[in-house]
């Protein structure tokens, strides 16, 4: 095993990465350590979900240079289901519906494959359970088709749901916040915040958190926020950059 | 495109022996009919006046088998047929299935299901009659082939004249889960009346990558994905069925274990 304790959590290293052809990630840095939650804004089109999508391993997504670790271990390679078992979560931009398979024994089979050293099958009902409640997702939901007809707001606190079940150690969220209404946002926010809190476990997590608002991280308190541009990380900064960007956009930022 | 039937004379069904099902009027049942005697059969669902029945035929015939069916669905005055179809076991199987509004009211729902593999060869052959105003048809097909199956569909809707405010629809939705499978179908549609509503589909897909990344994304391996996702296809054709004696059976012949809820 290549696993360091001493490494940091989740690493990015000159990630250079192109889809159909066509060159999207020219270069990305970005160490996230321990306990800390991470933001990266910008533009449309940037190549955020892109990022996303490659750092969980989606096959169109080609790595042409550059490498990914977790916990110290180069995970590049590996298929999604075992960037997943080692406690990898991507909360989708876009999450797919996939009919006749019901949302009960698609989450059922995931923490199967994930959490079966912690927990029994016979407990999952139960945790579920609880978690559906902290989200104020009915019961009805399980029996439905996974995200087929679901609306926007649904498919978020789905996707969010999730997160809470499979208790990832290094979480992505790519526009969580989008499509949700005033309530379900801090639902879904103090949810995502209860995950990340000291007391919860949240000193040994990371996250990083795409998106286009402040709104969310009003509540998600963003230890450093970066802004993407042309494929890469244009500027850092502290949780302050959001505010200004979102007062400002992105017209001063060289290069965005 | 003329699409081949499998069995071009009508020999076997000719002689073939008949069984009926039916729902007196006014009363609700559920009959169920398993197909796996070595013969070539024809069954007969009659819904009577104002009844609801529930029905469901399940070929499954051993793998060397080479035989046609027919089923056919009567719906009177005012009843409402509810109708799943399936095709699982056999090496060559065809069900022609036609279904009768055969007066007013009448609504006649129908699940088709082709699990096909290997080398089996499967087809469906399907007629809508409305020969009466204002009754109401939908079927829907589902066909998934592996290996080197081949499955045909081959549906027709006869909507006969003065039969104002008929309801018929017709949709088609095939999964190819092998590069060497095959799937046919042309949904035909006969409209003799110009008062009436009808649609037809037909779509065929391949396993769509998002949707096997998204369950890998969770933890879900490949191989698992693909039978997950291939399982919803079919739950797609089989959830509706009521009866639970009956839906424990389908869910058992297919091999797929039941749901268990939350
Ligand atoms: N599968 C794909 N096929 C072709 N082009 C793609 C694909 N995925 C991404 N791209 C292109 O890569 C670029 C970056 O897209 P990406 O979805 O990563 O942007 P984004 O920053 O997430 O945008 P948004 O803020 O709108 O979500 C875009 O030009 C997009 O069209
Ligand atoms: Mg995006």
């Amino acid at each position: 095993m290549t696993t360091k304790t001493d490494a940091p959590l989740f690493q990015i290293q000159d990630l250079h990465v192109s889809v159909e052809g066509k060159q999207v990630l020219k270069g990305v840095n970005l160490t996230i350590n321990k306990g800390e939650v991470h933001a990266i804004m910008g533009r449309n089109g940037t190549g955020k979900t892109t990022l996303s999508y490659t750092l969980m391993g989606h096959p169109k997504y080609e790595v042409t240079a550059g490498k990914i670790l977790l916990d110290g271990e180069d995970i590049t390679s590996l298929p999604p289901e075992e960037r997943a078992r080692k406690r990898l979560f991507l909360a989708f931009q876009y999450p797919v519906a996939i009919p006749g398979v019901s949302v009960a024994s698609f989450l059922r089979a995931s923490m199967k494959s994930v959490r079966s050293a912690e927990l029994q099958p016979s407990q999952f009902r139960a945790v579920i359970k609880e978690e559906l409640k902290k989200l104020n997702v009915p019961e009805a939901f399980m029996t439905r088709s996974l995200n087929e007809g679901f609306s926007g707001g649904e498919k978020k606190r789905l996707e969010t749901l999730q997160l809470r079940l499979l208790q990832p150690k290094m979480a992505i969220l790519d526009e969580t916040d989008s499509g949700l209404d005033i309530d379900a946002l801090r639902v879904v926010s103090e949810n995502l915040e209860n995950y990340r809190s000291p007391e919860n476990g949240g000193g040994e997590r990371g996250m990083l958190v795409i998106t286009h608002y402040q709104r969310m991280l009003n509540y998600v308190k963003p230890d450093v926020v970066h802004v993407f541009g042309s494929g890469k990380i244009l500027l850092t900064g502290g949780a302050d950059l959001a505010l200004k960007l979102e007062d400002k956009g992105y017209d001063w930022v060289e290069g965005a | 495109m003329k699409i081949p039937a499998l069995f071009k004379n009508n020999d076997l069904l000719a002689s073939a022996p008949k069984k009926e099902f039916s729902s007196e009027a006014g009363s609700s049942a559920s009959h169920f009919f398993e197909w796996s005697d070595h013969a070539a059969i024809e069954v007969v669902f009659h819904a009577k006046k104002d009844s609801t029945l529930e029905c469901v035929f399940l070929q499954n015939l051993d793998a060397k088998a080479e035989l046609p069916a027919r089923v056919q669905l009567i719906a009177d005055r005012g009843a409402t047929i509810r109708c799943t179809i399936i095709h699982q076991g056999a090496s060559k199987s065809q069900i022609s299935f036609d279904s009768r509004c055969a007066e007013e009211g009448a609504s006649i729902q129908i699940q088709a299901l082709a699990n096909s593999r290997l080398n089996q060869k499967h087809a469906f052959i399907a007629n809508a009659v409305h020969p009466v105003p204002h009754t109401h048809s939908d079927l829907k097909v589902w066909c998934v082939a592996n290996d080197e199956a081949q499955t045909i569909f081959n549906g027709t809707v006869t909507i006969e004249k003065g039969a104002h405010h008929t309801q018929a629809f017709q949709k088609n939705k095939n999964l190819i889960l092998s590069e060497k499978a095959t799937i046919d179908s042309i949904p035909q549609l006969f409209i003799f009346n110009d008062d009436v509503k009808c649609a037809h589909g037909s779509s065929t897909s391949t396993l769509d990558p998002d949707q096997y990344i998204y369950l890998q994304s969770r933890g879900i391996g490949l191989a698992d994905a693909e039978a997950m996702i291939t399982r919803g296809f079919i739950e797609n054709a089989i959830h509706w069925i009521e009866n639970e004696a009956t839906s424990a059976r389908v869910h058992a012949v297919l091999g797929l274990n039941q749901e268990e809820a939350l």
